[in-house]
């Protein structure tokens, strides 16, 4: 059956929107928000990250997020500890996960399912058979304890969705004050952002309160979500 | 068909309830029925409260609020004056990454499209995510008449489907219904559920239920928060993750909103979603932000193939091309406006018998469905103002109230094209009493004598007086007037 062509109704909605003369107003300014606490450091100098580790890690707890500490050479470690603590056997990661090579020395020893064939071809295995997934992270969000996700062929969509358990790896290297600081860090420059088929900002577990505003957890994305924080800022020394 | 053999499974989806329809005609009575149910009256209430109580620990410093929405409204009048434009620029970016965009005048339009995507992608059902546009065009209601059932995913949207009613909030849908109610539901409707009042358990039986159909649904449905022009760019916002299921599992992604929904710049965005969350439950941010720019990409190994868009119209041209109106468009859905208003509160959203209840439902339905059967609906005011002062883009929804009144009893303003339906309330009976008044106070000797007769009969004052005495006592005129109780050099004239 071929889609209905909606060429008629599009120049209906047109002509009607052009029957009123044009007034376009001036482009809004954003500088205010920029320079208020919803802009933490998105213009004037980089703030520290060390000093967001902390809040940010406080935030995410908030969230019901677990934060796990690592440091740059012992965080496959951590990922391993989280895993085990929830009893996570059967682990999906992407093909070409960047943390690799450090990701398959956590895995060692379980059942690790690499995302190399199109989801149609193993659904019923991710949805059913898998009970834990773990990806990188772009950046983090100190104010609000948010991860930024870039998905993509080397780390598909769906590992932070579906499986049960998700297990987040941030650099704190990557760690921002605010939403619009850590996304201009991802897409400088004023022009049109080169954005990938899906940009993710995720914070907490999935989450509802449809049910007589009683918070519960688990409602169709991850009932677990675990940060492992790699300080990767003051070289390896402890 | 697959409904059908699902029946007897354990994890059915459960079989629905035909759908009530509430006609915003039967307002005043819708209202009246709900101001006496006291378990309606109770969970809006306390839902309420909760909401406001939450939204406040955001915005504790006025100054706060007042600067981020002044952005806000910035942003979304800026984004509406530009708004052709907006739209040839966001359908270009849209194309060239793939997605097909349709435009729909009306819902009857915007229903064919869903049906031929169906159709052309062999689906019996669509997965559904939140989308109140949906629901504006009945949707699901449309596409059963096909053969096409439409299953919500939303826990609130499930509720509600579940018992064949409709959203009573734009954001929680199912905020009338108790959890005995909803406990009860489940029992009876998906199959081998036994009576749980515990939230945690009701929540995983949904979670159960609604995984399988994502697993094997062939087309997702979403709606849409906010469309960025530059980059061809759809954003979501939610908690469960039943968005990103119905937008990430499914070969087929529909997306459908309002034309309105456009902002030109991706950063212009991060304003709204900052507003948008804390105004709405007073989350300082949702679960997730999915930002989506087109289908899945050569080298991907997921994400749905095809992505369509469904721009609809229904009514937003006629609020959009008179400026007097036009600020109807800068909503973007949080229902602060509900939650804090005195009328919704009692009444509860399901008397207003609309897609959009509340105060932004009555300034929005009208341009939606005429005002002949919605011309009750912005007199459900008492114009206090809570609305505006909450509003996260300073939309001013009193005066709008205001305009939509006069608008529903007289001609249209110079200068202004009528709205349909314009007029619809006029009452020649209260046309003519208006006119004898304003004639009868231009002429001081005649007014005057009008005024000693009235005292002379005021023992016969009738003490039914139409609509008024309902609810108050009778109309009387009074002894000695204001003026002659002043003292003489107070008194003019």
């Amino acid at each position: 059956m071929p889609l209905p062509d909606t060429r008629a109704a599009r120049q209906a909605i047109f002509a009607a929107l052009r029957g009123v003369p044009a007034a376009p107003l001036p482009a809004p300014d954003l500088a205010p928000y920029h320079a208020s606490p919803f802009g933490r450091g998105r213009v004037g100098a980089r703030i520290d990250p060390a000093t967001l580790l902390a809040p940010f890690e406080t935030a995410a707890r908030g969230w019901r997020a677990d934060v796990l500490h690592a440091r740059a050479r012992d965080w496959p470690a951590a990922v391993r500890q989280a895993l085990d603590a929830r009893g996570c056997r059967r682990i999906a990661i992407g093909a070409a996960s960047p943390l690799q090579p450090g990701l398959d020395q956590a895995l060692q020893g379980l059942a690790v399912r690499r995302f190399e064939q199109p989801l149609e071809t193993w659904k019923g295995e991710l949805f059913d058979a898998v009970d834990a997934a773990v990806t990188s992270t772009v950046a983090g969000i100190a104010d609000t304890g948010t991860l930024v996700l870039c998905p993509g062929a080397q780390e598909p969509r769906t590992l932070s969705l579906v499986p049960p358990v998700h297990i987040a790896v941030l650099m704190a290297s990557r760690m921002h004050p605010s939403l619009p600081a850590a996304l201009h860090t991802l897409y400088p420059g004023d022009g049109p952002p080169e954005l990938p088929t899906n940009l993710l900002l995720v914070t907490g577990p999935s989450k509802t309160a449809d049910i007589q505003q009683v918070l519960a957890y688990g409602a169709h994305g991850p009932k677990e979500l675990v940060i492992v924080l790699v300080d990767d800022l003051a070289g390896d020394t402890p | 068909m697959n409904h059908a053999s699902h029946a007897s499974h354990a994890d059915a989806p459960g079989s629905v309830a035909p759908l009530h329809f509430i006609d915003p005609r039967r307002f005043k009575q819708n209202a009246r029925e709900a101001v006496n149910d006291a378990h309606l009256r109770a969970s809006f209430r306390s839902a309420m409260d909760f909401l406001q109580v939450k939204r406040a620990a955001h915005f504790a410093e006025p100054q706060t609020f007042e600067s981020l929405r002044h952005v806000g409204e910035a942003i979304r009048r800026y984004s509406l004056s530009r708004l052709p434009e907006l739209l040839e620029m966001l359908e270009r970016n849209l194309t060239a990454r793939g997605v097909q965009v349709h435009w729909a005048s009306t819902p009857e339009e915007a229903n064919a499209i869903f049906l031929a995507i169906a159709r052309d992608a062999d689906a019996r059902r669509l997965v559904k995510g939140k989308s109140m546009v949906s629901e504006e065009i009945e949707l699901n209601h449309r596409m059963a008449e096909h053969g096409v059932d439409c299953l919500e995913s939303d826990m609130g949207e499930y509720i509600v489907q579940l018992a064949g009613e409709r959203p009573s909030h734009i954001i929680m849908p199912a905020v009338h219904k108790t959890k005995q109610q909803i406990a009860q539901l489940f029992a009876e409707r998906i199959p081998e559920t036994p009576y749980t009042e515990d939230v945690d358990a009701l929540i995983a039986i949904g979670r159960r239920v609604l995984r399988n159909e994502f697993r094997d649904a062939k087309v997702g449905v979403s709606g849409v928060n906010f469309m960025v022009a530059e980059s061809g760019t759809l954003c979501l916002v939610e908690n469960e993750g039943n968005g990103r299921m119905c937008t990430t599992v499914p070969d087929v992604h529909i997306a459908i909103t309002g034309i309105e929904k456009v902002v030109e710049r991706f950063e212009h965005v991060l304003p709204l979603f900052n507003l948008l969350t804390r105004s709405a439950t007073g989350q300082a941010v949702t679960t997730y932000f999915n930002v989506i720019t087109g289908p899945r990409r050569a080298g991907e190994l997921d994400g749905p193939r095809s992505v369509h868009l469904v721009l609809l119209d229904n009514g937003r041209t006629q609020a959009w091309r008179d400026t007097d109106f036009r600020p109807t468009l800068q909503c973007i859905r949080c229902g602060a406006c509900m939650n804090h208003c005195p009328v919704y509160a009692r009444i509860g959203g399901l008397a207003y018998g609309t897609t959009y209840p509340g105060p932004i439902g009555s300034i929005i339905s009208p341009h939606l469905l005429g005002l002949e059967p919605t011309q009750s609906l912005p007199t459900a005011s008492s114009l206090c103002g809570a609305c505006a002062e909450v509003c996260p883009v300073g939309i001013p929804i009193p005066d709008l109230l205001m305009q939509l009144r006069h608008a529903a009893r007289h001609e249209a303003l110079p200068g202004h094209l009528p709205l349909a339906g314009q007029g619809e309330a006029r009452d020649w009976k209260e046309a003519l009493a208006w006119k004898a008044w304003a004639w009868l106070n231009q002429r001081p000797t005649l007014y005057a004598l009008a005024v000693r007769l009235g005292r002379a009969l005021r023992t016969l004052t009738p003490t039914q007086q139409a609509g008024w005495t309902a609810h108050r006592t009778p109309l009387k005129l009074a002894r000695r007037g204001l003026r002659e109780r002043l003292p003489e050099g107070v008194r003019r004239g």
